[in-house]
C-alpha cells in the first residue's frame, strides 16, 4: 500500500501533471528575458538562458522535493 | 542620441545606440519589444515581443479572457492588474471595459450571459445560460461576462458572486492565467529597463572585482 502510494505520488509522476506542465513555458520565457537583459549578443544570451534555466529548475526542484517530503511527516 | 560602450571579455568593446531612451521606454511599454526595434536592436526586440506576448496571451487564454480586468472595489481589489498593465496596449481593453461598466452598463465583447444572483433556485444563481437551461430565465435581467471586463453584478467578500463562479468554473486555470499575465507584465518591465539603459553586462574582470578575487586569477 505504502509503495503504491509512493508510486502514485512520486515526483516523476507529479511532474507530468497538467498543473506542473504550465511551469515549463513560464520558466523558458523568464530565462530568455533574463538572459537577454544581461547580454547583447545572441550567443551569450542563449548561454545565459541555459544557465538560468538549470538554476531555476534546480531551485524549483529542491523546493518541490522539500514540500513533497514534508508531506509524509504531516499526514 | 545616447551611445553606450560596454567592455567585453573578448576585448572588443560593444557599442549600443539607445537613440532616445525615453521614447524607447515608452514604445517598449506600449508594444513589448517595440523600443528595441526603434533602437534597431531587432533580434532582442523580437525575443522580448515573442516572450512577453506569448506569455500574456497564453495566460489570457487559460483564464478564458477573464483574468485581465480593472477593478479596485473594496470587495474585489484586483492588484494584479497593475503588473498586467506593464504589457501595454494589449491590456487597454480592460480599461475600456472598466469605464463602460463602472456605472452599471453592459460590457462590450460579451463572452457569455449568466443568471442573476436573485434566481429562486440555488443551482442557477450566477450559472452560465446555455441552450439547455435558458428556459429557467425569469425576466430579461442577466449578467454578462465581457472580454477583459470586471465580474458583473454585486460583489460579495467571500460569498457567492460572479468572481467566485469564475474560480469555480475554471479552477486552477484562472489562477495560472493570472500568474502568466502578471509574469508577462514583470518581464516587460525588465525589457523596458533594457531599452532605457541598455543591457546589464558584467565582464569576467568586473565579476571577479565584485567578488573580491584578484584580477587575472
Amino acid at each position: 500500500m505504502l509503495v503504491s502510494n509512493f508510486i502514485w505520488t512520486s515526483p516523476v509522476l507529479a511532474l507530468v501533471t497538467p498543473q506542473l506542465r504550465y511551469a515549463v513555458p513560464l520558466v523558458i520565457a523568464v530565462s530568455l528575458v533574463w538572459g537577454a537583459t544581461r547580454h547583447e549578443r545572441l550567443r551569450e544570451i542563449v548561454g545565459h538562458t541555459i544557465r538560468s534555466l538549470i538554476w531555476v529548475l534546480t531551485f524549483v526542484g529542491i523546493a518541490f522535493a522539500a514540500i513533497f517530503v514534508s508531506g509524509y511527516f504531516t499526514q | 542620441m545616447t551611445e553606450i560602450v560596454f567592455p567585453q571579455d573578448d576585448g572588443q568593446p560593444l557599442t549600443v545606440d539607445l537613440r532616445n531612451p525615453y521614447l524607447a521606454a515608452l514604445l517598449g511599454w506600449l508594444i513589448p519589444g517595440a523600443g528595441h526595434f526603434y533602437q534597431r536592436r531587432r533580434a532582442k526586440g523580437a525575443l522580448f515581443c515573442i516572450c512577453v506576448l506569448s506569455t500574456f496571451f497564453f495566460g489570457l487564454g487559460l483564464g478564458r479572457g477573464r483574468v485581465v480586468y480593472a477593478s479596485f472595489d473594496k470587495a474585489d481589489f484586483r492588484w494584479q492588474f497593475v503588473p498586467q498593465l506593464a504589457c501595454g496596449v494589449v491590456t487597454f481593453p480592460a480599461l475600456v471595459q472598466k469605464s463602460i461598466t463602472q456605472n452599471g452598463g453592459d460590457p462590450m465583447w460579451v463572452l457569455c450571459e449568466r443568471f442573476p444572483g436573485d434566481h429562486p433556485s440555488d443551482d442557477f444563481r450566477f450559472a452560465k445560460i446555455t441552450p439547455q437551461n435558458q428556459d429557467q430565465k425569469r425576466g430579461e435581467a442577466t449578467l454578462k461576462d465581457g472580454f477583459m471586463a470586471p465580474p458583473a453584478g454585486p460583489k460579495v467578500l467571500q460569498g457567492n458572486d460572479v468572481l467566485a463562479k469564475w474560480h469555480f468554473d475554471y479552477r486552477h486555470d484562472f489562477e495560472m492565467g493570472t500568474l502568466f499575465t502578471v509574469v508577462a507584465g514583470l518581464l516587460n518591465l525588465m525589457a523596458i529597463y533594457d531599452a532605457f539603459v541598455g543591457p546589464a553586462i558584467i565582464t569576467r574582470a568586473q565579476k571577479q572585482r565584485l567578488e573580491g578575487a584578484p584580477e587575472g586569477s
